[in-house]
């Protein structure tokens, strides 16, 4: 690190400066206004990193990419339907929390576990980069396929109240998941001979429907506000006092974020369901998550800005991109003649070191930027609310349209927009819909890749190393683990 | 109320009709995958030169989906009015149509020229303690080879299952999301061989076995080709520029005009030199005999490993 | 399930109606998905030892099962959920404006469709005063469209091609 000054001086420069507050600000607000996410605000910026530096043009995409993910939350606590697809568990705690007139504590509790997982993940991918990459390479189909498991096991979690109604949702979601083109032979499933459906439903079309225009919706339909209580809202940070029982949810759910993102095909909402429903089971607060337990927000939060983080460990140490935020990156070191691989931090160790500082004080700059732009929406939300939700609508529209340029996804989000409704009217939970959607893809390619190498036999994936072992233990502690615990207690009485 | 709605709706009825006076003359490109990747990146190297050959606004459309076919049918399907082209790469339009029910076939297009060509590698991990492609062969001859892809259908899967059937192998095909789940799984051990550019051969812990074309590489002298190794097999990727069918021919000639040009430049031959991506220009008669060449040849394959009926 | 409240005198079956129906509904999307899995996969390619559509069929049965417990469940056993009240006419005019937005999306491209469909929205949302309307209708109707389309250069759907919007 001799030439630590040199790197400040790339990094301090007003460009790079100017690129890291625009590019973190702008991220927040993509992601916080419904329907537009990560993936959208990085198209938006890649044509104009084509004429920056490298290290300003990188700085403006991470700052958008680690910003969005952020802002997600914003939406989600504020008017109940989260920005992106990875603040799809923020939504749990977070609205119930703003429907009590906590919105502010709320949203306190999300910056701050938002800043704290995305500066642990930066830690644990400048320390231990190379390392986890390789962990991360040990993960096969197998491993994988364990891993999407024990991130379904969380549907049981977030379904309150009805368990049936919950995994009913999930199973809805998985098979949604698999309209479209077969991933193994290129087969068509369910697409009726259309060509729309051969591309299978956009998860982002879907997401904008379910929650964004369904909110809408039902908010026409009852002829309640929803945000009424919440409009001008500054965030209040929680009490240091209140932390101390939450340290552990915060530091395990940083943890999963950390080695979820540096997996591929899997990212920031995988590692949100997956420490939500952790965090459910172990903490001694469990049985009040989903009623506004500000617990809940810290798991989602930490978790899925930490995937911002170690997504970056595969890009960095290996050149392979987990994601399509990843693969954006990678093409825009490419564009700037910088070859991305397995030689990036030998060869271009100068502007590896840059990218670790850049991505520190993007959260650093998330945190100060999170007060004025939360307030800004506050203000936004107390204007009248028949225009907040005109401008729901066009925000899922717009979101819906630009996500891959197909006017068709308006409709698909039109149309889940009136099952979301009828969802909501009848009490049947949202979020596994979501989580088996987002899963779908990855369980059934990776169940099915371990298939073709295990001959076809299932029991085989019990054996087929440590790491999936003790993955199927935990998917079996995640079922049985109520019921051992139960059993326990009684033996206990019985002994005692 | 319904005064001011009757209002409204004329204005919009004029104001539509007025668009057809105002035409702006932007020209769309659709590129069928999504911002950021290895398409759209050339393509987005490819249209400032180009634009500026044309002195005409191009706007870059992507239009992702279903491994590209969704972008290349919004080309086929567009009027042919010279205001929108696509820039395509041989997947959705030489593979794809054979492989499953496009809207489209190769009828659908007009050809307005190739820019890019790129050979394939057949490669392996660093560490594989195999040396040849004989080695390989021999593998999976009495046990199993298992080879990774892009997905079903893309030139990684047909160049693989093209040597796999004509060295007679056992051979598992391995499908991923993309190249770079498919490079994860090789630095773990899962998989043994990928075909892929030289891209990937630069950016990943690989070693190339062999190269899939007539003659040796400059840039790679040492790696044999296929047909040294006993098997005669050339395959490359390749881009280009596609209108819809019907397209005039005063269009089609100053498209692929700027085309030249545009291939030409230094901008595109930096890019090339980066990315290793060979440069291959081809006009339109040429190309649209190369690509039905390559498509009947890919229809072939796809018959000869079984993967369509 | 435990009945906490005082015990109705008279408890109508199907208790909770909506939800039944709904069940219903997609235990019906479940069977047909499931039927239409043998009827051609479409323009499939012979699969070598896998079938795609072995794991969908696995999960369609898992949903309809979930599905009768569910319909079973509101049908019998659930509490009788309180009365609501909902605006039924307002939201199926929302709603009804919505689709013929995303439809008109189809054919006119975005613009025309959308800034009409903003201001039939807002007007079905009882906005009635002028300036406001006016405003807000400029603004999320051309004025996002602008920003999208021409600043920010991502291309929303045209009228005509080439055409300015």
């Amino acid at each position: 690190m001799g030439d630590l000054a040199t790197i400040m001086a790339t990094v301090l420069s007003f460009g790079t400066l100017a690129a890291l507050v625009f590019g973190t600000g702008l991220g927040i607000v993509i992601g916080a206004l419904p329907g537009l996410g990560s993936v959208v605000g990085l198209s938006i910026c890649l044509p104009f990193t084509f004429g920056m530096d490298t290290v300003p043009s990188l700085t403006l995409l991470l700052g958008v990419y680690c910003g969005s993910v952020f802002g997600g939350s914003i939406s989600a606590i504020l008017i109940n339907s989260p920005g992106t697809p990875q603040a799809a568990a923020t939504t749990l705690d977070g609205y119930p929390m703003a429907q009590r007139g906590e919105a502010g504590l709320a949203l306190g509790w999300a910056s701050v576990s938002s800043v704290l997982g995305g500066l642990i993940s930066c830690v644990v991918l400048i320390v231990a980069a190379p390392q986890l990459a390789r962990f991360a390479t040990s993960f096969g189909s197998v491993e994988i396929f364990a891993l999407i498991v024990l991130a379904l096991t969380c549907i049981a979690a977030v379904s309150r109240g009805n368990t049936t109604k919950g995994l009913l949702m999930g199973a809805v979601g998985l098979s949604l998941a698999l309209v479209g083109t077969d991933p193994v032979t290129g087969a068509a499933r369910f697409t009726f001979g259309t060509q729309f459906l051969s591309a299978g439903f956009d998860l982002i079309a879907i997401v904008i429907g379910l929650f964004a225009l369904s909110e809408a919706l039902f908010r026409v339909a009852t002829g309640d506000s929803g945000t009424a209580e919440v409009s001008g809202t500054r965030i209040r940070l929680p009490a240091l006092g209140q932390w101390k029982s939450r340290i552990a949810t915060l530091l395990r759910s940083s943890a999963i974020g950390c080695v979820v993102g540096a997996l591929p095909g899997t990212g920031a909402a995988t590692a949100s369901f997956i420490s939500y429903a952790s965090a459910r089971q172990l903490s001694p607060k469990g049985d009040k998550f989903g009623t506004g337990e500000p617990e809940g927000l810290v798991a989602a939060e930490s978790s899925n800005n930490a995937v911002t983080g170690s997504a970056m460990i595969p890009t960095l140490a290996l050149g392979i991109p987990g994601d399509v935020v990843t693969a954006i990156l990678l093409s825009a070191l490419v564009v700037h003649g910088v070859t991305p691989g397995v030689r990036l931090m030998s060869e271009h160790l100068d502007l590896v070191n840059a990218i670790f500082i850049v991505l520190i004080l993007i959260n650093l700059a998330m945190f100060v930027l999170a007060f004025p732009l939360v307030r800004v929406f506050g203000r936004l939300l107390s204007i009248p609310q028949h225009i907040v939700t005109a401008g729901i609508v066009t925000f899922g529209i717009v979101g819906a349209v630009t996500v891959r340029g197909n006017p068709l996804d308006v409709l698909t989000a039109v149309g889940f927009g009136f099952f979301g409704l009828v969802l909501r009217l009848t009490g049947f939970p949202l979020a596994p819909l979501v989580i088996g959607l987002v899963l779908g893809p990855q369980f059934e390619q990776n169940l099915r890749r371990g298939l073709l190498l295990n001959d076809g036999n299932f029991l085989a994936f019990f054996t087929d190393g440590p790491i999936a072992a003790f993955l199927f233990l935990c998917v079996g502690l995640a079922i049985f683990g109520p019921v051992l615990r139960a059993g326990f207690a009684r033996l206990r009485g019985v002994f005692a | 109320m319904n005064n001011q709605l009757k209002l409204g709706f004329k204005t919009a009825l004029a104001v539509a009709a007025m668009s057809a006076a105002t035409q702006a003359q932007t020209l769309e490109m659709v590129v069928p995958f999504s911002a950021g990747g290895g398409t759209d990146t050339v393509a987005r190297v490819f249209e400032p030169p180009f634009a500026a050959a044309l002195d005409r606004t191009v706007v870059i459309r992507n239009n992702a989906g279903a491994s590209g076919t969704i972008g290349a049918a919004a080309v086929a399907a567009a009027k042919a009015d010279g205001n929108t082209i696509g820039y395509l790469p041989i997947g959705p339009v030489a593979i794809q149509p054979s492989l499953r029910d496009t809207a489209y076939g190769l009828n659908e297009f007009s050809y307005i020229c190739q820019t890019t060509s790129t050979p394939v590698f057949l490669l392996q991990a660093s560490g594989a303690d195999k040396a040849s492609v004989q080695d390989w062969v021999d593998q999976g001859g009495s046990g199993r080879v298992v080879y990774g892809s892009s997905g079903p259908g893309t030139i990684p899967h047909l160049a693989m299952a093209a040597f796999a059937s004509a060295a007679q192998m056992n051979a598992i095909h391995l499908p991923f999301d993309g190249t770079g789940m498919a490079m994860n799984a090789m630095a773990g051990g899962e998989i043994d061989l990928f075909v892929d550019t030289a891209t990937v051969l630069e950016g990943n812990d690989v070693t190339a076995l062999a190269v899939f074309a007539a003659e040796r590489l400059d840039a790679y002298p040492d790696v044999p080709t296929m047909a040294e190794a006993g098997f005669d097999l050339e395959f490359s990727v390749w881009q280009g520029v596609f209108g819809p069918a019907g397209m005039s021919e005063e269009d089609k000639a100053s498209f692929s005009a700027a085309c030249k040009t545009a291939v030409e430049s230094d901008a595109f031959a930096d890019l090339a030199a980066k990315t290793n991506t060979g440069i291959r220009y081809q006009g339109p008669e040429e190309f649209e005999a190369f690509v039905r060449a390559n498509g009947q040849m890919n229809a072939d394959i796809l018959k000869e490993a079984g993967l369509v009926k | 399930m435990q009945q906490d409240g005082p015990v109705p005198e008279r408890r109508a079956i199907p208790i909770r109606p909506g939800e039944m129906a709904v069940a219903i509904a997609l235990i019906a999307i479940a069977i047909a998905a499931f039927l239409s899995s043998f009827s051609g996969a479409g323009a499939g390619n012979v699969a070598s030892t896998d079938s795609p559509m072995q794991l969908p069929r696995i999960l369609l049965v898992i949903w309809i099962v979930l599905g009768i417990f569910c319909a079973l469940y509101a049908a019998f056993w659930a509490r009788a959920a309180g009365p609501d009240r909902y605006f039924v006419g307002r939201v199926v005019l929302f709603g009804g404006i919505l689709l013929a937005l995303a439809t008109g999306i189809l054919f006119l491209g975005y613009l025309v469709p959308m800034t009409i469909g903003v201001a039939a929205l807002l007007w079905c949302l009882g906005e009635r005063q002028m300036l406001r309307f006016g405003l807000t209708l400029l603004l999320l109707g051309p004025g996002i469209w602008l920003l999208f389309h021409h600043v920010l250069g991502l291309r929303l759907p045209v009228l005509m091609s080439g055409g300015l919007f």
